[in-house]
């Protein structure tokens, strides 16, 4: 019973979507000013990705391969709709910031990269196990990310104040910039350095070396957004 | 029903005829599903919206200088809500407010929707909403019989969506006092700013018309120069435009112009308190 386990624990952090195959960036950017939206779109892209991935993988016999990109959009998106109109109604407040987010989704590569990669290569079960753990590693990193731009940027943690502000009497001056996208760029960009100066297998290559400098290391591994 | 299923296990996966039944297969499932969903929390989804332009409206009201002290110091039912019918900018009859809320029920019967709504040829609908209703339902103020505060409701075409806020005019019925965003889908980050405190604080003061007596008041691009502009927020010059051509279009002789008129003259009597 290893295999399930492969499937699962890998995305996290050995082959993870956001930090290795570099798919699914822009939402990251996008979502990640405080955890609670982070939150939502992570269990958005949990649930898109699981179903889709499991209805594509139970019917990819009868899927013909000159119109497969077309029906794993259609059930994609369908799934997305039906997220996104359960969020309006039971999570208005939420939905009225991730509503065009959510609809992204449709656009994430991560979930088309999945359903392509793997949901159409193999059974049920292991789709489904390797949909929720790449997933989770997407979310782990979304998670990440919210975390430290919400309490930089706002002091607060799910809206919990964490840090004395400030204009409150407090020490902490909120950053700004940590709510603006670009910071997200940069704390993945770190996240990214941080864990393969650990795990030392994940650097790659380098693809260029440039005359008369020292070799650099290129991280230009085909990604999107 | 088997020998469907037989036939269908055994086309072979990359004939036409088999991408078209898969094509066919996936659609209309997907379809049904989506539409299902769509449909079964319609009510839900709409219940939302309401409260949400409730609490709008009751936020803008509560944060409007020196309403809090008035409705304080007055009977409680001097915010009044009143129907107007477009067409004629006077009050509305009970019976046509009973008849436009019953229409509004069941929009599936469009068989006489032109006693409800007026539909609007290209060049006059400048606020892309293609139809009009005839009764609309506005909020007033009255301090002393007078008065103070109107609040109309406008919506058009933005840059990607259907933005719909609370203009609010002092007594003069020129002076701005603010204006509330309440819905609208714009880019975030960049058109969706116009939901942001700051930008709609920039409104109060200005002035609805200018010194002809046009409808003037608009978003520019870049810092405003008189009392009739309001500084454009930058990148969202598209939902500038249609903030404006909102205004254009409500104030104009298709909107609330023969109202305004109508309450300036005084044949609108202000109930005296």
């Amino acid at each position: 019973m290893t295999y399930w386990r492969r499937y699962l624990f890998e995305p996290l952090l050995n082959n993870n979507p956001i930090t290795i195959q570099m798919l699914g960036i822009c939402s990251a950017l996008a979502v990640t000013t405080n955890l609670k939206t982070a939150l939502t779109m992570c269990i958005a892209v949990i649930v898109v990705l699981t179903v889709s991935s499991g209805i594509i993988s139970a019917i990819r016999h009868h899927i013909p391969s000159s119109i497969r990109l077309i029906i794993q959009i259609t059930i994609i998106a369908s799934m997305v709709i039906v997220i996104d109109q359960i969020l309006q109604a039971w999570f208005f407040e939420i939905s009225q910031v991730l509503s065009i987010f959510v609809s992204l989704i449709v656009t994430n590569c991560l979930v088309m990269g999945r359903t392509e990669g793997f949901a159409m290569h193999n059974d049920v079960v292991p789709s489904i196990l390797d949909a929720l753990g790449n997933a989770a590693g997407y979310s782990l990193i979304l998670i990440f990310v919210a975390s430290i731009r919400e309490i930089l940027g706002m002091g607060t943690l799910l809206g919990i104040p964490l840090l004395p502000l400030a204009e409150h009497g407090g020490w902490f001056e909120p950053m700004a910039f940590m709510q603006k996208a670009p910071s997200a760029f940069f704390i993945i960009g770190l996240l990214i350095w941080g864990i393969r100066s650990i795990k030392t297998e994940q650097v790659e290559p380098a693809k260029i070396t440039l005359h008369n400098t020292p070799p650099v290391s290129a991280t230009s591994r085909e990604g999107g957004s | 029903m088997s020998w469907i299923s037989r036939k269908f296990h055994n086309m072979p996966n990359d004939s036409t005829a088999k991408a078209f039944c898969m094509a066919t297969l996936v659609g209309v499932t997907c379809a049904l599903t989506v539409s299902a969903t769509a449909v079964l929390l319609k009510p839900q989804r709409q219940a939302n919206q309401e409260a949400f332009r409730q609490q709008r409206m009751d936020t803008m009201l509560s944060s409007l200088p020196g309403l809090k002290d008035v409705l304080q110091n007055s009977d409680a039912d001097t915010l009044q809500s009143l129907f107007i019918d477009l067409n004629t900018g006077t009050a509305a009859e009970p019976a046509q407010i009973e008849n436009f809320k019953a229409q509004a029920l069941t929009v599936s019967d469009n068989s006489n929707a032109e006693i409800y709504t007026l539909a609007l040829d290209d060049s006059i609908d400048i606020a892309g909403i293609e139809q009009r209703p005839n009764l609309i339902e506005v909020h007033l103020l009255q301090k002393k019989g007078v008065l103070d505060l109107l609040v109309l409701p406008i919506y058009g075409r933005g840059y990607q969506s259907t933005i719909r806020a609370w203009l609010t005019l002092s007594g003069d019925l020129n002076t701005v006092v603010a204006l509330s965003v309440f819905e609208q889908a714009e880019t975030p980050g960049i058109g969706a700013r116009i939901t942001e405190t700051a930008w709609q604080q920039l409104w109060a003061q200005k002035q609805l018309h200018n010194e002809n007596g046009d409808v003037a008041l608009s978003v520019v691009t870049g810092k405003a120069t008189n009392a009739n502009e309001v500084d454009g927020i930058s990148g969202a010059t598209r939902t500038g435009l249609g903030i404006n051509s909102m205004i254009q279009f409500w104030l104009g002789d298709y909107g609330f112009a023969p109202f305004l008129d109508k309450l300036r003259t005084g044949e609108i009597p202000m109930r005296a308190s």
